[in-house]
């Protein structure tokens, strides 16, 4: 997967949650994950399709996605309810969207598939596929949260 | 402009229906005002967001403006020149690029200026990336190294080779930063002696990932990497050697079972660790002297080994080598048992089968080792294909099934990559009455664990695809449900450090290789002591 088309989806995230949530973001070092799983207490994830097929997956601590959604809703938010979930899901949409577009002006073009929120403390995710999988881990004063993007 | 006039006093509305008609007329002439209703209007999102897609349809027909925005005062503008530049492949654009990259100033708009150059590639910007390739944003300096290795840049060569080696250092090895990943792909590009020279050399890199990237690459690569790999494999490190032996496999050439076979040859092939490798290697890298190799070694007396070559030949069997086999079975009364029960361990269903035309003895001794098998798998199988040969009589005493206390009351999950071992563990452990479920690496590994009943043992290999062995134990240990279940890594590695992050990520108890069926058995024995 070429450096380029990583840059959209770390653009997309940090905008995402610095206009959404007032979330001041700092990104790691990319690294290749050593095995295909996502681990999250609460992560969305959504499928792409089209020029290139793959997934994205957005995985928030718990603390983190609270402190996260609390400043989206202007609200304390204490426990991983459905309201979260929908602002995860929420959330996925928002990266993959801003990130297809930018990679459509790259001349990759995408589709974005509904997507799928799984909460669960320390809840594990598998990409299904043989390609290596891009980690991106980020990190907020409330807590930590990876995107995992490949596609093929 | 007489149109754009007034255009911030007018509503929303009209304001996008004349940017629309802007765009659909193609009016060039309303670049300079946009640029200056961006600086303007800065702030005002909805807009702005029109404005911009109105500006990259325009400038997209515009080489001249487009370079002309790139030095505009304007911060949004700039932005938008350099992307729309990259992407239209603007080469009068590069001087500017060029000048900006170098300026080190805003570091989201000298990734953006340098994607820019990268999608052209034009000679002039191979400096910058030189130049990045250890930019402290890890983004820009794997951006600059990959663009090294489209360039083939072959003087930056020693720079890529150093941040391979650096990724050994402690404080690092741990994990495989996209940075490393793109430098092995960049030699792997530059594909001149050195660079394949040197990746060979790192074979065995300390991190397991770089370690799996450097093979891949060295696999693709294929001829060239040969003979390194060959040099390799004459040499001490019994590691490096299997590695090796791994990597010809996987390039699965003809000449690269030349190479295995050349080592065979030469005698260089003494420990039994790198003899099961290169066996095995010449199940995917075939050749008609890697055959007669492998036939030869139907000699072997050491269970695992002699797995590992009837499973390869078990591919690629043909008339001949059937009856060299049916030979060997019945010239030598000891050897014969032994390749008799390595064939149904490893449930070589093609041998099997030759085997059924040596006569009543042989079939006798394939049937005994086969009813006094307790894995109900491994007898399924066979039952079906004695039913498939016409034996239906010996599919359905196969299909008896076995008395509880003959079934382990112990389940044992085995991980390694290699299906030679995972059959040798089937066998030896359901011997003493085990249970055995296997899985093809760390990944599948997890997956069993998560889908199946609870294991009382866990027995993995160190190195494999996918997910090896010390990042599954350590995914294993996170899990409460799995955080005390005995496991044991079996290992070639000599290395103190892989040792030692094996330890640390939760493996209680290591077994070298090689090591006989009884040793396997010991050691459950020791570690499930109540059975």
């Amino acid at each position: 997967m070429d450096v380029q088309l990583i840059n959209p989806f770390i653009e997309a995230t940090l905008h995402v949650l610095e206009t959404m949530a007032f979330t001041k973001v700092t990104v790691g070092k990319p690294f290749l994950k050593k095995d295909k799983i996502a681990r999250g207490d609460v992560s969305g994830v959504i499928g792409l399709t089209g020029q290139a097929s793959g997934t994205i997956s957005v995985s928030f601590t718990e603390q983190c996605i609270l402190a996260v959604v609390s400043n989206m809703f202007g609200e304390e938010m204490t426990e991983l309810n459905d309201e979260v979930q929908d602002a995860v899901g929420e959330i996925a949409n928002m990266i993959s969207g801003q990130a297809r577009q930018k990679l459509e002006t790259m001349g990759k073009s995408l589709k974005a598939a509904i997507p799928t929120v799984i909460t669960g403390k320390g809840h594990t995710i598998t990409h299904i596929t043989n390609h290596p999988i891009m980690a991106i881990p980020f990190t907020t004063d409330q807590g930590e949260f990876t995107i995992e993007v490949f596609f093929q | 402009m007489d149109i754009l006039k007034d255009f911030p006093q007018k509503d929303f509305v009209d304001q996008i229906t004349l940017l629309g008609e802007i765009r659909e007329g193609g009016k060039l002439e309303a670049v300079p005002y946009l640029f200056s209703l961006m600086e303007e209007l800065a702030g005002n999102d909805a807009v702005i967001y029109v404005i911009v897609n109105t500006l990259r349809a325009l400038l997209s027909m515009s080489e001249t403006a487009t370079v002309e925005g790139i030095v505009s005062g304007t911060p949004a503008v700039r932005d938008l020149c350099i992307e729309v530049a990259g992407e239209n492949g603007f080469h009068q654009a590069v001087p500017p690029l060029v000048r900006l990259a170098g300026e080190r100033s805003d570091v989201r708009r000298l990734f953006a200026a340098l994607s820019a150059l990268a999608r052209m590639q034009p000679d002039e910007a191979l400096e910058l990336f030189r130049a990045y390739m250890h930019h402290e944003e890890a983004l820009i300096a794997s951006l600059s190294v990959e663009m090294i290795g489209r360039y083939r840049d072959f003087s930056a060569r020693q720079a890529l080779c150093d941040i391979v080696s650096a990724a050994e250092a402690d404080e690092c090895y741990e994990d495989c930063t996209l940075h490393t990943a793109k430098a092995v792909w960049a030699l792997g590009e530059l594909g001149d002696e050195p660079s394949v020279a040197f990746l060979v050399s790192r074979i065995h890199h300390r991190n397991p990932t770089a370690r799996r990237v450097i093979q891949q690459e060295l696999a693709r690569l294929g001829a060239p990497s040969l003979p390194y790999l060959e040099d390799i494999l004459a040499r001490d490190d019994v590691d490096a050697r299997i590695m090796a032996a791994n990597v010809l496999g996987l390039i699965g050439t003809r000449e690269a079972a030349a190479v295995l076979v050349k080592a065979l040859d030469k005698g260089l092939a003494g420990d039994l660790n790198v003899r099961f490798a290169i066996y095995e290697a010449l199940g995917t890298a075939k050749s008609m002297k890697g055959l007669v190799c492998l036939t030869d070694a139907l000699r072997e007396t050491e269970e695992m080994v002699l797995m590992a070559v009837i499973s390869s030949l078990d591919g690629q069997l043909n008339p001949t080598i059937a009856d060299d086999i049916r030979r060997v079975v019945l010239g030598d009364a000891s050897q014969g048992g032994r390749i008799v029960r390595a064939v149904v361990a490893s449930r070589a269903l093609v041998i099997f089968e030759a085997l059924f035309e040596a006569g009543a003895q042989v079939i006798d001794a394939l049937l005994q080792a086969l009813g006094q098998s307790t894995d109900p798998e491994l007898r399924e199988i066979f039952a079906g294909k004695l039913e498939a040969m016409g034996e239906a009589e010996a599919a359905d005493a196969l299909r008896i099934p076995i008395p509880a206390a003959v079934v382990g009351s112990w389940r044992i999950l085995a991980v390694d990559d290699s299906r030679a071992m995972l059959n040798f563990y089937r066998g030896a452990a359901s011997a003493i009455g085990c249970e055995v479920d296997t899985a093809g690496n760390g990944q599948e590994g997890l997956e069993r664990l998560q889908t199946e009943d609870p294991y009382d043992l866990i027995i993995t290999d160190m190195n494999m695809p996918v997910m090896d062995g010390i990042e599954f134990t350590r995914k294993l240990r996170e899990n409460p449900a799995f955080s005390r279940t005995p496991t044991v890594m079996v290992t070639t590695e000599s290395e103190r450090s892989q040792v030692e992050l094996a330890r640390k990520a939760g493996v209680d108890d290591f077994l070298q290789k090689p090591f006989a069926a009884e040793r396997l058995q010991a050691l459950i024995r020791r570690m499930l002591p109540l059975q």
